[in-house]
């Protein structure tokens, strides 16, 4: 008896295969002591090298990875999420440089488990199949518990590895519960038959069966996206994780998580909207909610950034009421730019606190604009990106979103959105105070020490990208409706 | 010459100015470039003042550049009688101030001077705006410099003021931003067509009661920072800007919320002009219990600010135009009296009027200069402020005569508190030691004021020049707000109906809801 392999294009998957294998050359090369110190430069070689090959397969047709089961496609859609994916890491790798070496966690497995990460995002953002989605997830995940706990001398970094590790395997559990339920009621695993199952006729057992599988899946990706209810590992994890590991969480993860949202929300599971629409909707504005408003009394800045991301998921979550191209473009725009902000927010606070503590508060800004202008400088952009007031790319991704809600009929929301981001001012606002308006309180360990070249480069390209894409939106949104173009 | 883009340069050159600034080094360097940019802008925009037609009332010097078009948004400016006349008491006070707080301002002069110009840069982009998408950027972009300048300029507790304004002008702004982001939609609905082009907006048939909540949105906007009573609380902390946050807002009134919302303005009008009749009396109440300088100018703005929405919903010829002569004249009275102050508070390090008295014998140069921008102030004829305040009074005289009354007592007391400041702080015997060796104003400070007095005698005697640059287009502005109250679904309210049948012209531009008591 022949076993028959079905075709396969390697072409589809291209982008991953250069992830996992550039991944893999890290782990070895990072086995010899003597390359070190190269090991983060090479990392960026790669990432580079695989985020070449993304943009090259940009602007065609399509690709799936087999025609009789298709798994993973290579469309501008996941591309371009892998290509955000590829930026972020990158700029996460500049900000490691010098935390990591500081700390003594710089070995090489630090590195490849970040580009492990980032192949398992670009997986779930390229799967058309549960199988592959939640193969991409449980890569990206595995990485990210190691990556936590990295730092083994500092509680906090153990206890947010525990955390992150316990309530990540339940949320995967949902997952793969939500995936046997949505077989049960398709047959298949397939994105495109399951939208099939929902386009034609069914009984309502089967409904039943799709509407639990798809509750099962929010839960999952709900806890990677830390929507409301699903928030509260967010602020200890982020906390405790070596800061720029929690940059890439609160950027890359997130992103992967929305990725994927769309996959389904937008395209798979349209069929479902009436049921879907009035729950997000809710959990929507509790999350926007919650975020802005426990934002509000933290003083640790790692535990507001917390917050603060927590924020930035209900406002991304509103497009998805829209259901239109609009919303999708509006969402990838916005996820551009908030891994901007993100990375230039925690990449400030790695780049300070690389000997110190590894929680900055408030107070270790006090005076920072007259100790560190630049730094302060980035940090205030940085900042007002966020509460989103224009020049800034900030304003131009909110504008963009918020526009996408109206124009879907959901006045109500975006206003809610809007008055609660004004809310989210006084928080931003108060770090700008503290650096500009504050004196130093103490003279912190650090405060003369001298801040990375590679920290600094990456929060310069996220400071000056901010401030460009701003003032000329144009081209990334153009890519950014080209990206949802593909999806059917 | 007309073909350089004239107000592009004017909007841009304070940025290309504050780059340059993080070159220089030192504060003197810091200051003239400061200064000569200022001054560069203001020679540009003399030379486009001088170009500009006046018997035109549509938008001059017009560029437009495709920006963003997926947004449909692009870059449109240019320049009608309303906006070049308030971008140009803006290029006017700008060097003045810069030279006026020469020395006053000691700390951290580099980023003073870069934070003014990029001020400059955002005013100048809110007056010189055609599209609303644009509008809005410089609009709350300007709340970056203005925060900063606030926060760390300002005086007692300034961070924390300068958070209480942020957070009160951004809710306003929140507001708008989503009025805006649905007059684009609608728009888009009407006509296929993305755009945020005023000019557009300005025909869209909207029905009446979305208009209402629009209009509240961009009132809330604007009246937040003119400040309106109730929202003025922020002020007395950050009066710094006070001045020209009423000449950005009540230019917001004007041209968004006039030929936008003709039937909501029917409703809201009256309203408007009896909460703005209620500020001027609060105002000058407050102010004449104050014995802080800066309080009491603070107070006095609030006041004044009632008159300039008061002459905007009048929505007539004389009211508008008084509330645009109005702006131009807080600017230079206010804007003179302040400087003015913080020139005797440098001497003398308090701002309680209660530690001076009989500075007419030590720096009689002072005094006049005080006592020509108090009288000012007050509105005494052949002064700037009294132009305004009389065309105003008459505007609002045609439509609601009661309104007009309880407003002109407040002109009766300005004369009170500025007059009681000006005794306390001038008149009397010298009676502290500590007053006896204050130096009189230098050659900078004299010639600063000196401008500013000018200004409000030029316009105060001769004010035509001025009410002629405007009239073609506060006409056009009138009968843009009464055409639309003419295609708007009728039944709405008595007035739409009967504005429209009253034929389009000149008889337009008295007004829309002249008969709506």
């Amino acid at each position: 008896m022949n076993m028959v392999l079905p075709e396969i294009n390697l072409y589809a998957v291209m982008p991953q295969i250069f992830l996992v294998s550039s991944a893999t050359v890290v782990l070895i090369v990072g086995l010899f002591e003597r390359f070190r110190r190269a090991i983060p430069y090479l990392s960026l070689v790669l990432l580079a090298i695989s985020g070449v090959v993304a943009v090259n397969q940009l602007g065609q047709d399509p690709i799936a990875f087999s025609d009789t089961s298709p798994m993973m496609v290579s469309d501008d859609f996941s591309l371009v999420a892998t290509l955000i994916f590829i930026a972020g890491a990158m700029l996460t790798v500049l900000i490691s440089v010098s935390y990591a070496e500081a700390r003594s966690i710089g070995r090489g497995e630090y590195y490849a488990l970040l580009i492990y990460a980032v192949s398992g995002m670009s997986m779930m953002a390229a799967g058309t199949d549960l199988f592959s989605f939640f193969l991409g997830l449980e890569v990206l995940s595995i990485s990210l518990y190691v990556l936590i706990g990295f730092e083994q001398r500092e509680a906090g970094s153990n206890e947010g590895a525990l955390k992150y590790f316990l309530l990540g395997a339940f949320a995967s559990g949902f997952i793969l519960y939500g995936m046997a339920l949505l077989y049960g009621a398709s047959g298949s695993t397939e994105y495109e038959v399951i939208a099939h199952t929902l386009a034609g006729e069914r009984s309502d057992a089967v409904n039943l069966l799709l509407l639990g599988g798809l509750g099962l899946l929010l839960v999952g990706i709900g806890f990677k996206i830390s929507m409301v209810p699903f928030h509260a590992w967010t602020p200890d994890v982020y906390q405790g994780a070596p800061t720029p590991v929690a940059a890439f969480l609160s950027t890359g993860s997130k992103a992967a998580g929305f990725v994927v949202l769309i996959r389904l929300l937008d395209s798979v599971f349209s069929g479902l909207q009436v049921d879907w629409i009035p729950l997000i909707s809710v959990l929507a504005v509790l999350t926007i909610a919650v975020g802005n408003v426990v934002a509000l009394v933290q003083s640790n800045l790692k535990r507001l950034l917390a917050y603060s991301s927590i924020a930035h998921a209900g406002y991304m979550l509103l497009p998805f009421m829209s259901n239109s191209q609009d919303g999708s473009a509006s969402i990838i725009f916005y996820l551009i730019v908030y891994t901007a902000m993100n990375l230039g927010a925690f990449g400030v606070l790695a780049v300070l606190t690389a000997r110190g503590s590894t929680c900055a508060t408030l107070d270790d800004l006090a005076g920072l604009g007259s100790r560190h202008p630049l730094l302060a400088a980035i940090m205030a952009v940085v900042m007002f990106s966020l509460a989103g007031i224009p020049p800034t790319a900030g304003f131009m991704a909110k504008f963009y979103l918020f526009s996408a809600v109206v124009t879907g009929g959901y006045i109500e929301l975006a206003v809610i959105g809007l008055l609660f981001s004004g809310v989210s001012l006084y928080y931003y606002l108060r770090i700008v105070i503290w650096m500009y308006m504050r004196p130093a309180a103490r003279e912190s360990a650090d405060a003369t020490g001298r801040l990375s070249y590679s920290g600094m480069t990456a929060l310069c390209v996220s400071a000056l990208a901010i401030l460009a894409v701003g003032v000329f939106p144009s081209g990334l949104l153009q890519l950014a409706q080209r990206a949802v173009m593909t999806l059917p | 010459m007309t073909d350089l883009p004239l107000l592009s340069l004017i909007i841009w050159l304070p940025v290309l100015g504050a780059i340059l600034l993080l070159f220089v080094k030192g504060d003197v360097a810091a200051r003239w470039v400061g200064f000569g940019v200022t001054a560069l802008v203001f020679i540009l925009f003399a030379v486009c003042f001088g170009a500009f037609k006046s018997h035109i009332g549509d938008p001059q010097f017009v560029e437009r550049i495709p920006w963003i078009e997926t947004l449909g948004v692009s870059y449109y400016v240019g320049a009608d009688g309303i906006s070049i006349l308030l971008a140009g008491i803006t290029a006017l006070m700008w060097p003045l101030a810069l030279l006026g707080t020469w020395t006053i301002v000691t700390v951290r002069v580099r980023a003073y001077q870069v934070f003014m110009l990029l001020m400059q840069t955002t005013l100048m982009g809110v007056f010189f705006s055609l599209d609303l998408f644009q509008f809005f950027l410089f609009w709350e972009g300007m709340l970056i410099p203005m925060y900063f300048l606030i926060g760390i300029w300002g005086y007692e507790r300034s961070s924390m003021a300068a958070l209480k304004f942020f957070l009160f002008a951004i809710f306003g702004s929140l507001l708008m931003l989503a009025a805006v982001i649905t007059l684009a939609f609608l728009y888009h609905q009407a006509h296929g067509v993305l755009t945020f082009e005023m000019a557009a907006l300005y025909q869209l048939a909207i029905p009446p009661e979305v208009q209402f909540w629009l209009a509240l949105a961009f009132i809330a906007a604007f009246a937040v920072k003119v400040p309106m009573v109730p929202f003025h609380t922020w002020l007395p902390d950050a009066i710094v800007l006070a001045v020209v946050l009423v000449k950005m807002a009540a230019y917001g009134f004007i041209r968004l919320t006039l030929p936008m919302f003709p039937d909501a303005l029917a409703e809201l009008a009256p309203l408007m002009c009896g909460a703005a009749a209620a500020g001027i009396v609060y105002g000058a109440l407050i102010a004449l219990a104050q014995s802080d300088i800066r309080r009491m100018i603070a107070y006095s703005t609030i006041s004044h600010a009632g008159f300039v929405v008061l002459g905007v919903f009048a929505l007539n010829q004389h009211g508008i135009q008084g509330a645009v002569v109005h702006i131009v004249s807080l600017a230079l009275s206010t804007g003179g009296l302040f400087l003015a102050a913080m020139m005797l508070v440098q001497r003398r390090n308090t701002w309680d009027m209660e530690a001076y008295g009989g500075l007419w014998h030590t720096i009689p140069v002072f005094s006049a200069f005080l006592l020509i921008f108090s009288l000012a102030s007050v509105g005494l004829p052949g002064l700037s402020n009294f132009v305004g305040e009389f065309l105003i009074l008459v505007g609002v005289f045609q439509q609601h005569a009661a309104i007009a009354v309880v407003a002109a007592t407040g002109v009766i007391l300005a004369a009170v508190y500025m007059l009681r400041m000006y005794r306390k702080v001038i008149f009397g015997p010298l009676t502290r030691d500590e007053n006896r060796g204050i130096k009189d104003l230098s050659f900078r400070e004299t010639a600063v004021l000196a401008c500013m007095t000018l200004f409000i005698i030029g316009i105060g005697v001769y004010p035509n020049p001025v009410l002629r640059t405007m009239e073609a287009s506060v006409q056009k502005l009138l009968v843009q707000t009464h055409r639309l109250a003419e295609t708007a679904p009728a039944g709405t309210s008595g007035t739409s109906t009967e504005a429209a049948s009253r034929p389009v012209g000149l008889d337009a531009t008295r007004g829309i809801s002249q008969d709506n008591r």
